[in-house]
């Protein structure tokens, strides 16, 4: 009785899939089968819900089934290195991060060039860094906090979900920009971290918005700066890193779409204009900003090829440090 | 109260209660399948949910999730393998049981336990969960920390009759712990420069090939003389009166186990039935009859994971932070929604939260009406030949470790580890420790060290908050409990002319 039920779900499943792959199927146009996003994070995470939004378009857009495969593992390595090997058709694209193609690369030993061996499409989302203290802290712009770390009277902590990562990048720059000596405390991902942090054992928390805004807006985290060229529609209120009394802090993680280097030119405009698209999409735009994240497409492939090797560039810069090399 | 009847007619509606009865029931199946576990399920649903609306989706998914937790047992008893690593403690008395013939009558109390825990935890989630978001925002690395010492000293007593066979498979089981990245320098430890285990082993190949393959080698070795045949009848799986005496008290303290550990972020379900079985044992007047086949022994995990699951919402929903990878992608099917789980939820989406809740109290009695039914036929697949069985067992279990990650490598470890497993078995090392190792031993090293960076390296910091005081004095009662045992026994008998129970957690 159990197999035939799961044998039924099965078929309904792949039949439904069928339908929508079947319904505006154009003659050898791209696509012609189903697209796969190969998410390298793990089911429901920020990247995970992200790319799930753009697939959703994408689909739409595209009219052709899109479906998202989770492979998690290794900080994104994993599933990046999978598709940088897959058959460039179009058919197999992978939704990349800063993780995976500006940070890790430089950080450890990877499987896959984060240029060569990718054709970039479009950036998607850029996400950026919201510094943030727990109320228990006096301070209530960057520039008392500053004042107060940097005396040297106060032992705060600042929080991250790993070496190497957005959080724990931001609070040693913030360090050595200000003199200050905030102790990292690194725990597994930024849900555990940011936790704490809501409950004030992590005094300095800076990470991308998406997780941290609910609890802004409930009054838990009191947001002090956004490190960005501009304000976020998100927070009106909070000024920029620049604003407030800081430069050299603008910073983020970005979230866009890849394929394998190689991909005909057909398959890889067909996509991006479809992600193009996203940016007029009410629905798309509705659902980022239920997640804290504001659009950004690129303005053609080759410029999110640039920016690519710009956030690497960076990366590499600023990772080139011996807070973040305690390899041995 | 009156967000409560919100939320139950909203659970009412006719779209929730179909999608609570479909979640529950494929739950059920799920869990009974051995390896297939709820995640895998929810990851798979998860595109179907986008199209609902967004309390319905949760509904089901919830549904899915704690249906594989009253459907996990299943596998636990009748073959020895969890269908989930939080049934992994009821092997230890369910299989036994099954092998006495008495695998119904386990199964029977294992869904009665799983309800009554089930119906705790939603008790306690209705009633406290702003009280318990505070409990969870008042446990940091210290008391984590002084909370995982309290387990290991009072798991002490799982595994076989010898002391040093169980410390080597505890090490063992820690050693495998500390596989994959350092969180805390980025060092890479045991990885051999594999992409793979950067990340660490995974609990569910390592749970599913240290007792499901082991179990199945095992028997091979043994050949078909163990079979026997399975009476399927409604009496006999029927618990006798004194079986029922017996679980009574053990549920409701698995229960108030899983209502403790479920809603901390940094536990969770498996630790919580840990903790509930090493208790039972230690309060038995038999505890020569645990791993035997004591009914205790199944009753009070079972009681224990379903509180857990139940009580995991809170952190989940009230603070937005998964307790397990299953939950973060509950979390994720929200999101997608633009309705973001954290201290605004109950305030802006009571419909939802309370509907959610009311949908969990729905979904365990249709969990009670489905699975006691069901019983008759789990236990006739007992009576299924080995030769068929066992090969299908073994597919699913690799279908199970490879879909957590859709990783081949995840494979790879749970065949290793089942055939270590089988080898370490021979030689009288249980693989219970091993799993206890494996499971708080990462737990105890990030927290210690987390701790030392938060304390600035200074030990009296350990000791700093009323929550880790308390913990220790537990903890050091429970040694001298232990140390002075027969001391104790004796000086009770003379007063009292019984024996008494000492310690309670």
């Amino acid at each position: 009785m159990l197999t035939r039920f799961l044998t039924l779900a099965k078929t309904t499943f792949v039949a439904a899939a069928f339908a929508v792959a079947a319904i505006p199927a154009a003659q050898a146009e791209f696509p012609e089968q189903a697209v796969k996003i190969v998410v390298p994070y793990k089911a429901g995470g920020n990247t995970d819900v992200i790319a799930r939004i753009f697939a959703d378009h994408l689909q739409e857009a595209l009219g052709g089934a899109v479906v998202v495969e989770n492979r998690g593992g290794g900080g994104g390595t994993i599933g990046a290195a999978l598709v940088a090997g897959a058959k460039p058709d179009g058919y197999t694209l992978l939704f990349a991060t800063a993780g995976s193609h500006s940070i890790n690369p430089n950080l450890r030993k990877i499987k896959y060039d984060p240029i060569k061996d990718f054709q970039p499409i479009s950036v998607g989302v850029v996400s950026s860094l919201l510094m943030v203290v727990h109320p228990s802290v006096p301070a209530k712009t960057l520039k008392e906090l500053i004042a107060l770390t940097s005396s040297g009277k106060e032992q705060y902590n600042f929080a991250s979900g790993g070496i190497g990562t957005l959080a724990h990048v931001a609070g040693e720059l913030y360090n050595q920009k200000t003199g200050s000596k905030l102790t990292h405390v690194p725990y597994k991902g930024a849900g555990p971290a940011l936790n704490d942090a809501v409950a004030g054992r992590i005094q300095v928390y800076m990470n991308n918005i998406p997780k941290i805004l609910p609890h802004v807006q409930s009054g838990a985290l009191r947001p002090l700066a956004l490190g960005a060229a501009k304000r976020s529609a998100l927070l009106p209120d909070v000024p920029t890193t620049a604003e407030a009394g800081m430069t050299g802090m603008e910073m983020g993680s970005w979230f866009g779409l890849l394929a394998p280097a190689g991909t005909p030119k057909d398959a890889v405009d067909k996509l991006f204009t479809a992600m193009q698209s996203a940016k007029t999409s009410a629905k798309v735009l509705e659902r980022l900003k239920g997640i804290g994240s504001e659009i950004e497409i690129s303005d053609s492939p080759e410029q999110f090829g640039a920016y690519m090797q710009d956030q690497l560039k960076w990366w590499a810069g600023v990772l080139d440090n011996p807070v973040f090399k305690k390899k041995k | 109260m009156e967000d409560f009847l919100i939320g139950l007619s909203t659970a009412m509606m006719t779209q929730n209660l179909l999608a609570c009865l479909a979640g529950v029931f494929l739950g059920t199946a799920i869990g009974v399948i051995p390896g297939i576990g709820a995640l895998a399920a929810i990851s798979l649903l998860l595109p179907v949910t986008f199209a609902m609306d967004p309390t319905t989706g949760i509904v089901m998914l919830a549904g899915v999730y704690y249906g594989a937790e009253y459907g996990g047992s299943t596998a636990s008893i009748l073959l020895n393998l969890p269908g989930t690593p939080s049934n992994a403690i009821t092997c230890l008395d369910g299989y036994p049981m099954a092998q006495k013939g008495e695998a119904g009558v386990a199964l029977f109390m294992t869904t009665i336990a799983s309800f009554v825990g089930g119906s705790i935890g939603i008790l306690v989630l209705s009633a406290l969960t702003p009280a318990i978001v505070k409990v969870g925002m008042a446990f940091g690395a210290v008391e984590y920390f002084a909370i995982i010492v309290f387990c290991f000293v009072a798991v002490a007593t799982i595994g076989g009759s010898d002391p040093k066979k169980n410390f080597v498979m505890v090490a063992l089981g820690a050693l495998l712990g500390t596989v994959g990245l350092d969180i805390y320098d980025g060092a890479e430890r045991y990885s051999f420069g594999s992409h793979n285990l950067i990340d660490g082993l995974s609990l569910v190949p390592v749970a599913m090939g240290l007792f499901g393959l082991s179990e199945i080698i095992m028997s091979i070795r043994d050949g078909e003389q163990r079979h026997m045949r399975h009476k399927i009848s409604f009496k006999s799986m029927l618990p006798s009166a004194q079986q029922w005496k017996r679980s009574f008290w053990p549920m409701l303290r698995g229960a108030a186990s899983g209502c403790f550990f479920g809603p901390l972020p940094g536990t969770g379900p498996s630790v919580a039935t840990i903790l509930a079985y090493a208790n039972e044992k230690k309060l038995s007047r038999r505890p020569e009859e645990f791993g035997k086949g004591a009914i205790e022994g199944v009753a009070a995990p079972e009681s224990a994971n379903n509180a857990a699951v139940q009580t995991a919402f809170v952190p989940t929903l009230s603070l937005g932070i998964p307790g397990t990878p299953t939950m973060a992608i509950m979390i994720g099917a929200l999101m997608i929604h633009g309705i973001v789980p954290g201290p605004m939820l109950m305030s802006n989406e009571p419909q939802l939260f309370w509907g959610l809740v009311a949908s969990f109290w729905i979904g365990n009695v249709l969990l009670l009406v489905i699975n006691i039914p069901l019983i008759g036929l789990w236990v006739s697949f007992l009576n299924v030949p080995y030769r068929l069985l066992y090969p299908a067992i073994i597919i699913l279990i690799c279908v199970g470790s490879y879909s957590l990650k859709n990783s081949t490598f995840d494979v790879l470890v749970m065949l290793v580890v089942g055939v270590a497993a089988y080898g370490l078995r021979r030689h009288g090392f249980l693989p219970a420790p091993l799993l206890i190792g494996f499971v708080l031993s990462p737990m105890l090293e990030e927290n210690f060290r987390r701790a030392m960076i938060m304390g600035r390296g200074e030990v009296s910091y350990l000791f700093d908050s009323p929550i880790s005081i308390v913990t220790w004095l537990l903890t050091l009662g429970m040694v001298l409990s232990v140390l002075y045992r027969h001391q104790l026994k004796r000086l009770a008998a003379r007063s009292l002319g019984d024996t008494t129970k000492t310690e309670n957690h």
